[in-house]
């Protein structure tokens, strides 16, 4: 078993700038690496403090690729219903060249509705434009001069640059929602998986469910899981407790979120008056 | 995935086995339960700075970890 850092941002500006923010996870990750973690991950959020640090996650990771020799750099995950696959193709295979072949992809459908409402689209087309976008970023890091054309993009013989370190592309993941399908399908494809960890009695028949679909699917090995938690180590129960309840140390699952609907409802109306007319 | 998310609060997620704070020692026997519950997996990817943590309370419980825990999983 490995383990490594998912810095998902839970913060706002009163709590701490981005300058902060990143200056202290890149000097985390550079003593991690030295303590035996084997991979940094960050995810792809927007506007809230949910996650909101983090727009574009190649950015932090091309930063903690030169801060670190042999960590694995993880997007956990990426969105591609908010990017177009040309570009996200290219900017996954800077990284994968700047970090000698380190990058490992992890892909997610997206689900809150600010963003989809941010950026104008649709929800109920999350699913189409998710498949559609992998799809895209499979065949553009894997194939060279490609064509494709799809409901929401298309391109017409195109090398996508700088080709991937890693052949014939890097690692893929899969972010897999409570769903069983969602499990089933990361299985069956022959991707390895990421999750959030549900309690035991739920998580078990949804692993069995991904690592059954991978088998019989005919995939080598039986898949990798990787699931993502929160870890606050103390010396005593007590220091560890009394931290992380004064809220010292939030969780973004639970805390971030309720967060958000808070300020979500909050802000939305002053935004609107805000605007000239 | 939302209604999931929120129905999460921090005990919840700590006796589930979803959230390992504490000692060492308590962080070990709540992975083991976990790893045991769920039939094991590859990659933990482990939040160490969450919201207003301070960098120093971090790299003290990433260090810790490493040190007590990490090398019974390994």
């Amino acid at each position: 078993m490995e383990f490594g850092f998912n810095f998902f941002p839970d913060v706002s500006p009163q709590v701490k700038s981005g300058q902060q923010y990143f200056r202290e996870a890149l000097n985390l990750v550079e003593l991690g690496e030295r303590y035996g973690y084997t991979h940094v991950r960050t995810v792809e959020h927007y506007f809230q403090p949910y996650g909101g640090y983090s727009p574009n996650p190649a950015v932090f990771l091309a930063a903690a690729a030169q801060r670190t020799r042999t960590m694995r750099l993880v997007t956990g995950a990426v969105l591609p219903v908010f990017n177009n696959p040309l570009k996200l193709a290219g900017e996954l295979g800077m990284l994968d060249a700047m970090s000698n072949g380190r990058l490992d992809i992890g892909v997610a459908r997206a689900f809150l509705p600010h963003e989809f409402a941010a950026f104008g689209v649709p929800m109920d087309e999350s699913r189409e434009r998710f498949e559609e976008g992998f799809a895209a970023l499979r065949v553009l890091l894997s194939t060279e001069n490609t064509s494709f054309t799809g409901q929401f993009h298309h391109c017409h013989h195109i090398t996508s640059l700088p080709r991937p370190v890693q052949q014939p592309h890097p690692p893929f993941w899969v972010a897999a929602l409570a769903t069983e399908e969602s499990f089933y399908r990361a299985g069956s494809n022959g991707y390895n998986l990421m999750a959030i960890p549900l309690s035991g009695a739920v998580m078990r028949p949804l692993l069995q469910t991904y690592r059954q679909a991978y088998r019989a699917a005919g995939h080598p090995g039986q898949g990798k899981v990787m699931l993502a938690f929160h870890m606050y180590c103390a010396p005593t129960d007590r220091e560890a407790h009394d931290t992380t309840r004064l809220g010292h140390c939030s969780i973004p699952t639970c805390s971030g979120w309720s967060r958000l609907r808070q300020t979500g409802t909050r802000r939305l109306p002053k935004t609107t008056r805000a605007t000239p007319r | 995935m939302i209604a999931a998310l929120k129905r999460q609060n921090f005990e919840g997620l700590v006796a589930s086995g979803a959230a390992w704070v504490g000692a060492p020692q308590t962080i070990k026997d709540s992975m083991q339960r976990f790893i045991d519950a769920v039939e094991g997996f590859d990659s933990a990817s482990l939040q160490v700075m969450n919201g207003p943590t301070s960098e120093a309370d971090a790299e003290r419980s990433m260090r810790l970890f490493a040190e007590r825990v990490m090398p019974a999983f390994r």
